[in-house]
C-alpha cells in the first residue's frame, strides 16, 4: 500500500493493526526504516501480512530514476502461500 | 502496482493495459482499478491501483475485485491453495492530502464524497470500507508501492522463485 503516511506511526497503521496485520519490512529490518519515497524521510510503502507471513525475506529495491517510489518485495514459499500435503507416514518394517 | 495514474477507456484498444503486457509472459492476469466516475480531459488520470498475476500465479488466480465505489483506491486478487487455502493480494493507494490540485486523487475523492453526502476526509473514508474487504477470509498480502515494472511486483518475487528459475 502507498499509505502516504509513515507506515508506523499514522491512523492507518492503527487500523491495520487492530485487523492483526503487521507491516512486514520494517517488522524484519526495524522501525528506522530508509525512505520510500524520494521526496521524503520515511517509510510510506507497505506490505501490511497476516501474522502467518510474518518473517520472511522482504525488502526494498534502490530507486530509479523514472519512479519517486521504491519497489518493496517479499518472497512467499509455496508452501506458506498455498499449503502442501504432507507424504504418507512408511511405517519401518523389521 | 499503484498509481498507474492513466484512464484506461481513453486509450486506445491496443494500449490498454492487459492488451500491452498479455505477450510478455506465457500466461496473466491482471487485476486493475481506476476513477470510473472522474472523466479526464485526456488519457492522465492520477490514481489506480493493479496486481499483475504471472504464469503459474495467473493459473492460480481464482476472483478478483476492486473498491465497489469505483474510485479505484485498491484492487485484489484471491489465489487458489491447497484444500481451503487461498491467498489475498491487495494493491491500495491512501491518497496524499492534495487540496490544490484539481485532478489529485486526493481532489477526486473528495468529490465523489462530497456528493454522496459525505463529509469524511478522504484518507479517514478509505479505511472502514477497506478493512472490511481485508478481513473477509484469505490470508492478506497488501501489497504496496510503485514498481517500476511488472516483473519487479510481489508476484514475481514470490512465483520466480517457485517456479519460474
Amino acid at each position: 500500500m502507498d499509505a502516504n503516511e509513515d507506515v508506523h506511526d499514522g491512523s492507518l497503521y492503527q487500523t491495520m493493526a487492530a485487523l492483526n496485520l503487521r507491516e512486514a519490512v520494517t517488522s524484519r529490518h526495524g522501525l528506522t526504516g530508509p525512505r520510500t519515497y524520494q521526496g521524503g524521510s520515511k517509510p510510506i510503502d507497505a506490505l501490511w501480512v497476516s501474522p502467518t507471513l510474518m518473517g520472511l525475506q522482504c525488502g526494498y529495491l534502490k530507486f530509479v530514476p523514472w519512479f519517486d517510489h521504491c519497489c518493496l518485495w517479499i518472497d512467499i514459499p509455496t508452501a506458506v502461500a498455498f499449503g502442501h500435503d504432507l507424504p504418507p507416514i512408511v511405517s519401518a518394517r523389521a | 502496482m499503484t498509481e498507474m495514474n492513466r484512464y484506461w477507456p481513453a486509450l486506445p484498444m491496443q494500449d490498454r493495459l492487459y492488451k500491452r503486457a498479455f505477450k510478455w509472459w506465457q500466461s496473466l492476469h491482471i487485476s486493475q482499478a481506476f476513477n470510473k466516475d472522474f472523466k479526464p480531459l485526456s488519457e492522465f488520470l492520477p490514481g489506480g491501483t493493479a496486481v499483475f498475476s504471472r504464469n503459474h500465479a495467473a493459473s492460480r488466480a481464482m476472483k478478483s475485485g476492486q473498491d465497489p465505489s469505483g474510485l479505484g483506491r485498491w484492487t485484489w486478487t484471491r489465489y487458489r491453495g491447497h484444500k481451503e487455502i487461498t491467498l489475498r493480494v491487495v494493491s491500495a493507494y491512501c491518497p496524499v492530502i492534495n487540496k490544490s490540485g484539481p485532478m489529485s486523487v486526493y481532489n477526486q475523492h473528495k468529490t465523489y464524497l462530497d456528493n454522496h453526502d459525505d463529509d469524511r476526509d478522504p484518507r479517514i473514508a478509505l479505511q472502514p470500507t477497506f478493512v472490511k474487504k481485508s478481513s473477509s477470509g484469505s490470508s492478506p498480502v497488501i501489497k504496496s508501492s510503485l514498481e517500476w515494472m511488472p516483473t519487479r511486483t510481489y508476484t514475481t518475487g514470490l512465483f520466480t522463485k517457485q517456479w519460474l528459475h
